[in-house]
């Protein structure tokens, strides 16, 4: 019996290992195609940007007009520095729809005091099914006029931001979040791409982590990689999901996600969709891939682009808790915008997007969490019934952990050619050293929380999970 | 064996890069100094030059000794660029060329005709010349605004090629540079060439084009008749936001000939000039079989302010889709006494949506007023 067993393990196991290895193979090639074909787009954007005066738009009576969407829940604390600060980006013409998403605190009242808020009279045309609204305030000031605050009943971000749409009355919107920290030019950046082509819907812009930097008055003043580790690590992630990963897919026009920190859409197609999804936790990804979607299926002309520049800054969880909540949300949210959209899959009427973008998403991104775990597990058995080839096995380690260093130093060294926002050496150094490192122990716990968010996806968990914040005020010098 | 070799490979890779960046973070910063120093030298020649003593004073007498004293101070420019090894004399050379450049935009009068000299002397508007002709785009559209900033008449030949190439950016520059060389004479055939433009163009021409006010109308009047969707909404635009009541007869004459999005910019035209002979025209499109049109022209009538449109703007108010009633409201609120008058008499109105409209927009008027008044 033992020995039937030892056969079939063995059998199991070199099929596995065989297949093991032939996915190593695939990703690895695909990776590195990303990233040649990203360094390819950077190139290009920062030859493009050489001829870019952001000021112009500035000054320009062409640039076209942006509404901006603060949804806010018990934010009382902060609501009146972030709105302040929205108000003061530098745009020509935007407005701020500050939406109090049915607070428990007392946010309303503290905005109502601060920018002499009345309510008015305003219809509220709901284009998108929301919601109930209880209000809508404008400020008696002049300094304020343009800011629009809504009260609703409580429905969540994606109700918030639906809410935020209808009400917005320029052709562009932009959604944020609530802790989102934004670069004075953030818009003058992501603007461009519309101005270049009639046919950009949605541009996404990149998300740096704001944890080690100086935060003053709601601005970064100077960037620094963070002491502790747990950032640190999430900083090369970031780089590789941001340089390397969505500046390749919005190079091919598969650009899946653009982030819920920031994003700037065109509001006749967001209406035309039927505006953000209620009822998953990964509506910024679901909101862009029905765009797409939608644009495909009705022969829509359309692109969706990518801006490297650094435009938005947010606060990275600094503990394990934390994070692996984030990743399990992250990944709960991808598992579920791709079964909505399966139909995608391998479905050559959605063009790149269902013939590369959507099965990578789903073989490498949503099953390589799988795939990984199920690798480790095979080693045990292996080691169990004394099948490992210990040579083969060091090697394999070896070369899978010189490719995961090979990929985050390309993303660190398409950071260092374009925008090179870590000025400091030691900082450079101990990037290089954070991508060897996490490749031991952080990699394979981010596996584990992304297999955790598939068991909760199927146990039909439907939170966010409280998502705990230092605050910026601790990075103050 | 094929495993361990593009192992080996790898690690080569990640530790030279990782060494690379690492050098260059380094080296950068050294580079930074030795090029401030050069940029100093450069900057210190080029002032001997633009303020140095010259004999003479009519400078279009060639041969004259005006021409002479300048041609002995360029030599010298040009003796000072001339030392030190062929790397130095290198650095040299394009330190001096970015300080003229640097200073290009802020010159005027004869110290401007001093620095063109020296560009042509020097032989930098011969090099961008040839850059402009280059297979690599940002190389052409490099040349091309350097040559702007050079006001190199000599590349206008050039400059008119590239209005036609590919790239959008080379496109810009080449038609910026040739307004900025030529003038205002060179804006009809610009945009006579022009297929298609892009609302980054739209941005970039028209602060070239408004430094002109509105000794550029007859210009973008030609602009209308181009027979690019793109180039006419352009030029309606420009004439809306110059404000010139000398388009409107042009504008109207177009009106009926053209695709929706070129009649709205013509609509939003007409409410930025502020001419009352548009309104006949504008009344016709409340019309239009298109929202958006119809939208527009509403707006256009709240911007002309005339007591004369408030029976139509009602009209459109009670019978319309949300969307032109608010664009209706809104414009009736703008027209005085008749319009407010028309609103206050619409909140009685049986339709609950005119209601809410009227009430809106007579109470967001009333928190502007009291404001104002605050």
């Amino acid at each position: 019996m033992i020995e039937f067993l030892e056969y079939l393990a063995s059998l199991g196991l070199v099929a596995y290992t065989k297949f093991i290895v032939a996915y190593f193979i695939f990703v690895n090639v695909f990776y590195f195609t990303m990233l040649v074909v990203s360094f390819g787009a950077i190139v290009h954007y920062l030859r493009r940007s050489a001829f870019t005066e952001h000021s112009m738009i500035m000054q320009s009576e062409f640039s076209t007009p942006i509404s901006i969407l603060a949804p806010a829940y018990n934010e009382s604390a902060t609501c009146v520095e972030s709105t302040n600060s929205l108000l003061k980006l530098n745009y020509p013409t935007a407005e701020v729809v500050f939406v109090n998403d049915g607070s428990k605190d007392n946010t309303l009242d503290v905005m109502i005091k601060e920018f002499s808020l009345v309510k008015t009279h305003r219809v509220y045309v709901p284009r998108i099914a929301t919601k109930p609204v209880r209000g809508i305030y404008i400020s008696t000031l002049k300094a304020y006029k343009n800011l629009i605050v809504v009260d609703k009943e409580n429905g969540g971000k994606a109700d918030a931001l639906n809410v935020g749409i209808n009400i917005s009355r320029y052709p562009l919107v932009c959604a944020i979040d609530a802790d989102s920290i934004l670069e004075d030019d953030a818009l003058l950046k992501v603007v461009k791409p519309f101005l270049d082509h009639d046919q950009v819907i949605a541009v996404g812009g990149i998300v740096r982590i704001a944890n080690g930097c100086t935060i003053e008055r709601g601005r970064v003043k100077e960037v620094r990689l963070s002491k502790k580790f747990i950032p640190s690590f999430q900083v090369v992630e970031y780089f590789r999901a941001y340089l390397t990963g969505r500046m390749g897919w919005g190079a091919v026009n598969g650009l899946l996600i653009i982030s819920g920190a920031f994003g700037l859409f065109k509001r006749e197609i967001v209406l035309a969709c039927g505006g953000y999804k209620h009822d998953t936790v990964g509506e910024d990804m679901e909101l862009v891939v029905r765009m797409h979607r939608y644009c495909r299926e009705n022969n829509i002309p359309y692109r969706v682009e990518f801006v490297p520049d650094p435009v938005c800054w947010t606060e990275a969880p600094e503990t394990l808790k934390i994070l692996g909540r984030q990743r399990n949300r992250w990944h709960r949210g991808l598992l579920d915008t791709l079964l909505i959209h399966k139909k995608m899959l391998f479905n050559r009427r959605y063009g790149v997007l269902g013939t590369v973008a959507v099965p990578y998403f789903v073989f490498i991104e949503m099953l390589g969490p799988l795939i990984e775990a199920l690798g480790y597990i095979a080693v045990i058995i292996g080691f169990i019934f004394n099948m490992v080839n210990i040579q083969m096995f060091i090697l394999f380690f070896v070369v899978s952990v010189i490719y995961g260093v090979m990929f985050s130093i390309g993303a660190v060294l398409l950071e260092e050619v374009s925008f090179h926002r870590y000025p400091r050496l030691g900082d450079l150094i101990k990037l290089l050293f954070m991508g060897l490192l996490e490749n031991f122990g952080y990699r394979q716990i981010t596996v584990w929380w992304r297999i955790k968010g598939v068991w909760d996806y199927f146990r039909g968990v439907k939170t966010w999970g409280t998502m705990q914040r230092v605050g910026f005020a601790s990075s103050k010098k | 064996m094929f495993v361990l070799v593009i192992t080996f490979a790898a690690i080569f890779l990640i530790a030279i890069i990782s060494v690379g960046m690492i050098v260059q973070k380094i080296r950068s910063g050294i580079t930074a100094r030795r090029n401030e120093q050069y940029l100093r030298d450069a900057q210190d020649s080029l002032t001997l030059y633009l303020l140095g003593d010259i004999e003479g004073d009519d400078y279009t007498e060639p041969n004259g000794r005006y021409q002479k004293s300048l041609a002995s101070l360029a030599y010298q420019l040009q003796t000072r660029t001339d030392t030190g090894s062929m790397f130095d004399r290198a650095m040299r050379r394009a330190a001096l060329r970015t300080a003229m450049l640097d200073v290009s935009h802020s010159l005027s009068g004869e110290t401007q005709l001093r620095l063109n000299h020296a560009f042509s002397v020097m032989g930098f508007v011969g090099e961008e010349m040839t850059l402009a002709q280059s297979n690599r785009w940002w190389i052409r559209a490099r040349a091309c605004e350097r040559l702007r900033l050079m006001h190199a008449k000599e590349g206008a030949e050039v400059l008119v090629k590239n209005l036609e190439h590919e790239n959008e950016d080379v496109r810009i520059e080449a038609a910026l540079s040739l307004i900025d060389i030529i003038g205002l004479d060179a804006l009809s055939p610009i945009l006579m060439t022009m297929k298609k433009m892009s609302l980054w163009m739209e941005v970039r021409l028209s602060r070239s084009i408004l430094s002109f006010g509105t000794d550029a109308v007859p210009h973008l009047e030609q602009g209308v008749k181009s027979e690019s969707h793109s180039v006419q909404k352009f030029c309606i635009e420009m004439l809306g936001i110059l404000g010139d009541v000398h388009a409107v007869p042009t504008l109207i004459e177009y009106m009926n000939y053209r695709v929706p999005e070129v009649q709205r910019a013509s609509l939003e035209a007409f409410g930025k000039i502020g001419d009352a002979r548009a309104i006949p025209i504008i009344l016709k499109f409340l019309q239009s079989d298109d929202t958006q049109t119809r939208i527009a022209a509403a707006k256009a009538l709240g911007n002309l302010g005339s007591p004369a449109t408030v029976d139509a703007l009602n009209k459109l108010l009670l019978r319309d889709s949300i969307d032109v009633r608010l664009a209706a409201a809104e414009s009736l609120s703008k027209i005085g006494t008749s319009g407010i008058k028309t609103l206050q008499y619409s909140t009685q109105s049986d339709d609950e949506e005119v209601r809410l409209v009227a009430m809106q927009y007579l109470h967001e008027q009333d928190i502007v007023l009291k404001g104002n008044a605050a």
